[in-house]
């Protein structure tokens, strides 16, 4: 029975090619199949003029390329090449077989490694995608997934274990143990060198694992600080074992590919740089006493300027005599110092036997070793971060994975805050940077002052400005996207001690509502800055006070000696002070690390909406504390800040005319904490032609037109609590069977107009 | 389920490939891998070093794909492949003349030589040529085909293909394959609105790569996308 009115012969037409929105095609294709009328009027429905049938029924061009073996492999390496990929790129997939990749947890001379999620055991692993070299040598995988079988059944609390190693894609794949944790090589260079029973001890249990590996009959060929990790609790487990064989075997290998693939010699048995192949335990013994010189000393035994290229350290490892440890550290134990001297033997036989009489030669030494503090105090230690900060203003996060807002402050010892505490004076004057000075002229004409600051004098040159609006310092190419505003300037900040990114982030949660326009530029470490000539000489004040030498990064061990440069205790913090608060997680994608000024009132701005926490009078501990409570409040509480990223221009002022109204085309820059379905609120958002922007999929859209961000900024903040608490759903067709068996559209929910993924998933076994 | 968009244009695979929406990078080197290789091959490359250029080619365009913006409208994603092939391509002919033992050359290859150490705007700049491109939308529609026809049953496929491209009339093909004559009509319907908006996909994104490296940002203006 016809249920509803026949289409008309245009939209009959439209259906017979195919030509209409998808959510409009079901209906006409349920009246059609009982309708003999349109049937009849379909059958009259000419196809030759269609662009798209005319194109589907030409020969398509000869291409006999595609056919060639070469091409299928290509096809396949280049589907996971960016895995292997030498440089961090993001990985262009989030599931590698049935892994599922959470985030990357390093990029290591054999390939990247990633936390991934085992969908079907829902078991959290981690990844490494190993990289080969350039074709693909069959033997090479079969030798490494037979060695992958004896290292599968080892298990060992002192080894990461194996659970699979096979090809994935056309890439060899190790599926490994995850451990929380840090390895040996990240420790020793955020630390320095350690207090002596944390070292040995570090060492001891790598010993442990090692005596296993050994009674099993394997070598690990390739032990260094970065193939040992430390858990949070204080375990030493051993990474990557049968790898090293796998690399140096590789046919393709030439001398600097190698190099690559082992990544540093340093750890290198000297019998190893002749043959690799016949390396044995011993050769791990020697690796393992390099690492525990470079845990010691923060060097190993031949990094140091004189031997500089892969070649002149190999021979070093065969001829030169190690420096003795007692000479770079006179408070070693002379009985510690020798034990090191026979793990660095040259010839193996001089060497301990096996691991397990290191194990016993250590174990006097490692008394009263506190592993977990150790740790501790290497998280706490935030050396520098590569979170790339694209600007102030976060591009969609759609190619970030959804982080959670953890918040996980740590407590620590008066120790940790003594050095994470900088005392910063407020001196003026512009010591640091160089600051360029843009200037407009009415007519369009540019000139550029390039001050160079000297002991309070300010030398000035005066240049003019290419047409192209590129500045004539190299590596300043900048303001060709962005023509200047007359009067506006653009000053360059070269930072001397901290990431330019670092500093835009604390610009930015110092200044707050007046936040300028920045950009970073990476490669001078340069932070640009678009202001108002009048806040240039309070921006450069600031940034002097930013830009200072880290001595939370020095020497470790002064420390431990009482020679702590910490203020007298129990200190009070006032405005002025600089406080450098380290907390996992992140407001806005932004790390919380970073240093922050007390302002006159006596706050601290922890972010832009809600941030302010009052520190003034509060002893550090007690700050601790206050901070921690209002990250917690900021992290839970839905804070938005509306504010535009840019504007359609109504006048010809480019400028947005004060105060602005919000209007449909405007690109509104939303700063809220939180999640919706598991993506940041926080972004870019665009006010759509009816005035309204939406917020989420489901229930999300609140008009905002002819409001200003104030009350734009409540408005969102009501819709976000509702969208919060209210649970949406949102059902949308991505798949079916048999068009038989499709599911009617009708009975979908969701009537927004933001469609799900036009392309909808191959069916079972298709991909 | 995506962010929410800041606009109402349909999600492309690019957009898909930049969200990392899984399987989406896959189809992405399946569509295009294909012409990648051609245009390699077509240089004068031999097959191994072809298949290494596809590789890097895409881990060029893995690092780079999070970085496009929409800008001019005739800019097309395949115009921008084609700068980075060529680049690639070029890359990979100095390689090998600064190898010692370096083969004699093929034409294409002493061309491309001479071009690029000389004027950079001269023809290995030109490529791709205009036909080219034309080409290389005709094979990706032909790939685009050959990755729908997963998507459906063999026998909805067959009448799709007997109606469609060899155009034959729908009351005869039912009849072949023993189906209901809508059954033939639905089927034809559904594989070109599917194909319509793989396509519409594939060419609706119009991006711009801004922050390249220096030598592949300074393609020439390409072609427009063909017709989706």
């Amino acid at each position: 029975m016809v249920d509803t009115q026949c289409p008309n012969p245009q939209e009959l037409r439209d259906y017979a090619l195919g030509r209409m929105a998808e959510s409009d095609w079901e209906a006409i294709a349920r009246h059609v199949e009982s309708c003999p009328q349109c049937q009849a009027v379909l059958a009259t429905v000419d196809d030759v003029a269609d662009t798209l049938v005319a194109r589907l029924r030409e020969p398509p061009p000869e291409d006999s390329f595609i056919k060639e073996s070469q091409c299928e492999a290509a096809l396949a390496r280049a589907k996971y090449a960016a895995a292997a990929g030498a440089s961090a790129a993001a990985l262009p997939f989030t599931e590698l077989g049935e892994y599922k990749i959470l985030e990357e947890l390093g990029q290591g001379g054999m390939g990247a490694v990633y936390k991934a999620l085992h969908t079907k055991l829902d078991r959290v692993v981690a990844v490494k995608i190993l990289s080969r070299g350039r074709s693909g040598d069959e033997r090479a995988i079969a030798r490494f997934e037979r060695e992958m079988k004896a290292i599968g059944r080892l298990d060992h609390p002192h080894i990461v274990r194996a659970y699979d190693a096979r090809e994935i894609g056309g890439m060899p794949v190790l599926v490994m143990e995850y451990v929380e944790g840090m390895d040996l090589g990240r420790l020793a260079q955020r630390l320095g060198p350690l207090p002596t029973a944390e070292a040995c001890e570090l060492v001891r249990q790598a010993a442990e694992g090692l005596q296993y590996v050994h009674e099993n009959g394997l070598v690990h060929r390739d032990l260094k600080p970065s193939n040992l990790i430390v858990t949070p609790e204080g375990t030493v487990k051993i990474l990557d074992l049968g790898l090293a064989r796998f690399h140096f075997d590789q046919p393709t290998g030439e001398v600097t590919h190698t190099g690559q693939a082992m990544g540093t010699v340093d750890y290198m048995a000297p019998e190893q740089a002749s043959d690799s192949h016949a390396a044995d335990i011993r050769a791990d013994i020697y690796s393992l006493g390099c690492t525990l010189y470079k845990l010691l000393t923060g060097r190993a035994p031949f990094e140091t300027k004189h031997f500089r290229g892969t070649f002149e350290k190999m021979t070093a490892h065969v001829r030169q005599p190690v420096p003795p440890i007692r000479d770079l550290l006179p408070e070693i134990p002379p009985e510690l110092a020798v034990i090191v001297q026979r793990m660095l033997a040259k010839d193996p036989a001089d060497r301990y036997a096996e691991p397990a009489e290191v194990v016993a030669a250590l174990t006097p030494f490692c008394t009263d070793a506190d592993l977990p503090d150790l740790v501790t105090r290497a998280m706490a230690q935030q050396t520098s971060y590569s979170q790339p900060l694209p600007g102030l203003f976060p591009r969609p996060s759609a190619a970030s994975s959804p982080r959670p807002a953890t918040l996980a402050l740590r407590r620590r010892t008066w120790m940790a805050w003594g050095v994470g505490l900088l005392m910063i004076g407020g001196g003026i004057g512009f010591a640091l940077g160089i600051l360029i000075t843009i200037e407009t002229d009415k007519d369009g004409k540019t000139t550029t002052k390039i001050q160079i600051p000297d002991q309070g004098r300010f030398p000035t040159e005066t240049t003019s400005m290419k047409p192209d609006g590129k500045t004539a310092l190299p590596g300043l190419a900048i303001g060709n996207k962005t023509p200047l505003e007359h009067g506006q300037r653009l000053c360059v900040y070269r930072l001397r001690h901290i990431v330019a990114d670092d500093a835009a982030i604390i610009i930015s949660s110092l200044l707050l509502s007046e936040t300028p326009r920045m950009a970073t530029d990476v490669k001078t470490n340069s932070l640009v800055i678009y202001c108002d000539p009048s806040e240039i000489k309070k921006i450069g004040a600031l940034l002097e006070t930013i830009d200072q030498p880290n001595p939370a990064a020095s020497d470790y061990r002064k420390e431990e000696k009482g020679k702590a440069r910490v203020p007298p205790e129990p200190y009070t913090i006032a405005p002025g002070d600089s406080l450098k608060i380290q907390a996992a997680g992140t407001l806005w994608d932004q790390p919380i690390n970073g240093v922050y000024r007390v302002e006159p009132q006596g706050t601290v701005a922890l972010g832009p909406v809600y941030g302010r926490v009052k520190v003034a009078g509060l002893s550090l501990v007690e700050a601790e504390g206050a901070i921690v409570k209002k990250l917690r409040e900021i992290i839970t509480k839905p804070a938005v800040s509306v504010t535009i990223a840019d504007w359609v221009p109504r006048s010809k002022s480019k400028q947005p005319p004060p105060p602005h109204r919000i209007a449909p085309g405007d690109i509104l820059s939303i700063w809220a904490s939180g999640t919706i379905l598991d993506q940041p609120i926080h972004g870019p958002y665009l006010v759509e032609p009816d005035g309204q922007v939406t917020l989420g999929p489901v229930y999300g859209r609140v008009n905002l037109k002819g409001l200003t961000f104030e009350e734009a900024e409540i408005v969102v903040l009501e819709k976000l609590k509702e969208i919060l608490q209210k649970p949406s759903v949102s059902i949308t067709l991505e798949g079916w069977r048999t068009e038989e068996k499709r599911p009617v559209q009708e009975g979908t929910i969701n009537k927004e107009p933001h469609q799900p993924p036009l392309i909808p998933g191959l069916p079972p076994g298709a991909s | 389920m995506p962010r929410p968009h800041r606009d109402s244009i349909s999600t492309t695979l690019l957009d898909l490939v930049k969200a990392r929406h899984s399987g989406a990078w896959q189809r992405l080197v399946d569509l295009y891998g294909g012409v990648v290789y051609r245009w390699c091959r077509q240089s004068g490359l031999k097959a191994e070093d072809a298949a290494d250029v596809v590789q890097e080619v895409f881990l060029s365009v893995a690092s780079h794909v999070a970085e496009f913006r929409r800008a001019r409208p005739r800019d097309s994603f395949t115009a921008w492949l084609s700068t980075i092939t060529r680049n690639k391509i070029r890359d990979c002919f100095r390689r090998q003349a600064d190898r010692p033992q370096a083969r004699g050359g093929t034409q294409a290859q002493q061309r491309l030589l001479e071009v690029s150490e000389s004027d950079p705007s001269s023809a290995l700049e030109e490529w791709p040529r205009a036909a080219d491109i034309v080409d290389a939308e005709r094979i990706l529609t032909q790939r685009t085909v050959e990755l729908v026809r997963l998507e459906f049953e063999p026998h909805t496929w067959e009448a799709w293909y007997k109606t469609a491209i060899e155009g034959r009339p729908a009351a005869d093909v039912a009849a072949d394959l023993g189906m209901s004559l809508h059954a033939v009509y639905k089927a034809k319907s559904r594989i070109l609105l599917r194909l319509r908006q793989e396509l519409a996909s594939l060419h609706g994104e119009t991006t711009n790569p801004s922050p390249l490296p220096p030598e592949e940002g300074s393609h020439q203006s390409p072609l427009p996308p063909g017709e989706g």
